[in-house]
């Protein structure tokens, strides 16, 4: 006989009895997702190398190949994590397991969002480190030239997450696309909650319908009232001499109110909509 | 140990309940009957806490059912009619799932997995549908949880596995616990249930225990006509009239509790007014 937890809102013994059962009924499915991820990326990346003979596995396209991967699989993952309370044989012994509601969410967000990351960089990492290498083997044997020069093709580097180098600007400078993606993973585990039916594609047109809105009141709403010739970058507003050039006159929010505004987008999303889906647990009926 | 009062719930614009009142006692085995769609799974899963009353206020060991706290949680085990155990060998899945439950007993585990013949090795998912009931209901059981809310627990079952599951009901009940079974076979639960619950149109019709029960009303075979004209209930059997009558005289009849069931949706409110 052991003794029960007098905290009913978290207590880490019994977070860690979910956690493991969590991982021991679920270790098989996900140690062939994780197989079959990398199959993909390494079916992919010869499929580039086979056919692309002057950049092939270069930074931009090692990117593309990260965060398209890392979206789709991170997002179709998320919105299957609490899809199982959606129908009444897995919802019922899920909601009647002696663990508080912040508990299950928790040991959700570890598998979801946490070792989902880890796992996928992992192999992510494995596959492109070899087949950069290849890549570079088959430069470095095979010369070649860009046609009409005599400019010969370069190894490539590994792309780097941390750095971003190779990737487009707003990746660059602000990690923009991985931080993002953070917050749209955390919409498609609310999704899962919320929609009883077809969660994820409900949650894809949510979310798409989001961006669009959040596009027309940058386009429809906001730039329309700025003085002619401005631009609008959300929160950076220029006047430009010529297009591309640089700004005349340039007015934007404080740095620190940037740095504020940058940063919840980046850690408030995820956090606002974890605690919803909390909210949801907490109200789910089966 | 369970008090729903005035219970009020309803599926969209469908009302299932409209002012149920119920008692639950411990030391009792309460058999839960209603047609299909009166609301049996829905009052289970109003005590489980998966539904929440619009109306009225349940009960259950000290808890507000629908918080969902832990304690709660792990005072109660909820057998739904049906479920799907996970990818994992007998053993795994109690090494696992047992220690949410405080009283969990792997000696009665075992015991009850033995009475039930459920095979130790190989997957649960390997097994039967009722074998995988019969896990359940070991686990269920062996939780020691003063609340067990089984929801149909014997479909599935085959006639040998109904008899080991009456037995095993009867060895588990203690002046601790606390079993409702709902289930529209009655017959599976004669002489294992010491209270009867029938619900129809929203409420509770019937609840009585079966001692009253065997108290008020005779249960015989009757080749009598002006009897069976009397009966509160009658069916024709082989021969002559199975009827179900006042118990006036003290006489001792075994209850039937599918005439019972049959009787009190007929002549409910002449029922009920012997009991008053």
């Amino acid at each position: 006989m052991t003794t029960a937890p007098t905290n009913q809102f978290f207590h880490f013994s019994r977070w860690r009895l979910l956690v493991a059962k969590h991982w021991v009924e679920h270790r098989r499915p996900y140690l062939l997702s994780l197989l079959a991820i990398g199959g993909l990326y390494a079916a992919w990346f010869a499929f580039t190398i086979a056919i692309d003979a002057y950049a092939p596995m270069a930074p931009n396209m090692q990117f593309m190949a990260y965060i398209t991967g890392l979206y789709a699989v991170g997002c179709l993952y998320s919105s299957m994590l609490l899809a199982p309370l959606n129908t009444k044989k897995d919802a019922l012994p899920w909601l009647s397991l002696p663990a508080s509601h912040l508990e299950k969410l928790l040991c959700t967000i570890l598998f979801g969002v946490v070792l989902f990351f880890i796992a996928f960089n992992v192999v992510f990492y494995v596959v492109d480190i070899i087949m950069v290498q290849w890549s570079n083997t088959i430069t470095f044997h095979h010369p070649r030239y860009f046609p009409g020069t005599t400019i010969r093709v370069q190894p490539v580097t590994v792309y780097n997450i941390f750095t971003a180098d190779g990737a487009p600007i707003p990746e660059k400078n602000f990690h923009i696309f991985t931080s993002l993606y953070f917050a749209i993973q955390a919409a498609f585990l609310l999704g899962s909650v919320y929609f009883t039916r077809y969660s994820f594609i409900k949650t894809a047109i949510a979310v798409l319908l989001f961006i669009l809105g959040f596009a027309f009141l940058q386009r429809g709403v906001i730039f329309p009232l700025l003085p002619k010739g401005w631009n609008n970058e959300f929160l950076d507003w220029a006047r430009m001499s010529y297009d591309g050039g640089p700004p005349d006159t340039e007015v934007r929010v404080p740095k620190s109110l940037e740095n504020v505004i940058v940063a919840l987008g980046q850690f408030g999303l995820p956090l606002f909509f974890w605690f919803v889906t909390w909210l949801r647990l907490k109200e789910k009926e089966v | 140990m369970v008090t729903i009062h005035n219970l009020h719930y309803s599926y969209r614009r469908q009302p299932v309940f409209t002012g149920v009142d119920l008692q639950l006692q411990p030391g009792h085995i309460y058999g839960l009957f209603g047609r299909n769609g009166t609301g049996k799974s829905t009052l289970l899963r109003n005590i489980a806490g998966f539904l929440f009353p619009q109306q009225g206020h349940i009960d259950a060991l000290g808890f507000t059912p629908g918080k969902r706290q832990p304690a709660f949680l792990a005072k109660y085990f909820h057998v739904p009619e049906d479920f799907q155990l996970p990818d994992l060998s007998l053993s795994r899945w109690i090494q696992y799932i047992a220690p949410f439950y405080p009283d969990f007993n792997r000696q009665q585990f075992d015991h009850y997995a033995q009475e039930f013949a459920i095979p130790a090795v190989g997957g649960l998912r390997e097994l039967s549908y009722g074998q995988q009931k019969k896990a359940l209901i070991s686990l269920a059981l062996a939780t020691n949880a003063p609340l067990l809310l089984m929801d149909e627990p014997t479909n599935g079952l085959d006639i040998h596995s109904k008899s080991q599951f009456r037995k095993v009901i009867a060895g588990a009940i203690d002046d601790e616990k606390c079993i409702l079974i709902s289930t529209h076979q009655v017959n599976d639960l004669e002489n294992l249930i010491d209270n009867v619950t029938i619900i129809e149109d929203g409420k509770i019709l019937f609840h009585q225990s079966m001692s009253r029960i065997a108290e008020k009303l005779l249960f015989k075979l009757s080749f009598d006509p002006e009897e069976t004209e009397r009966a509160l209930y009658r069916e024709s059997a082989l021969k002559g009239h199975a009827v179900l009558l006042p118990n006036r005289d003290g006489q001792d009849s075994r209850p039937d509790l599918e005439m019972l069931y049959k009787a009190v949706l007929l002549n409910g409110k002449k029922i009920n007014a012997l009991f008053a």
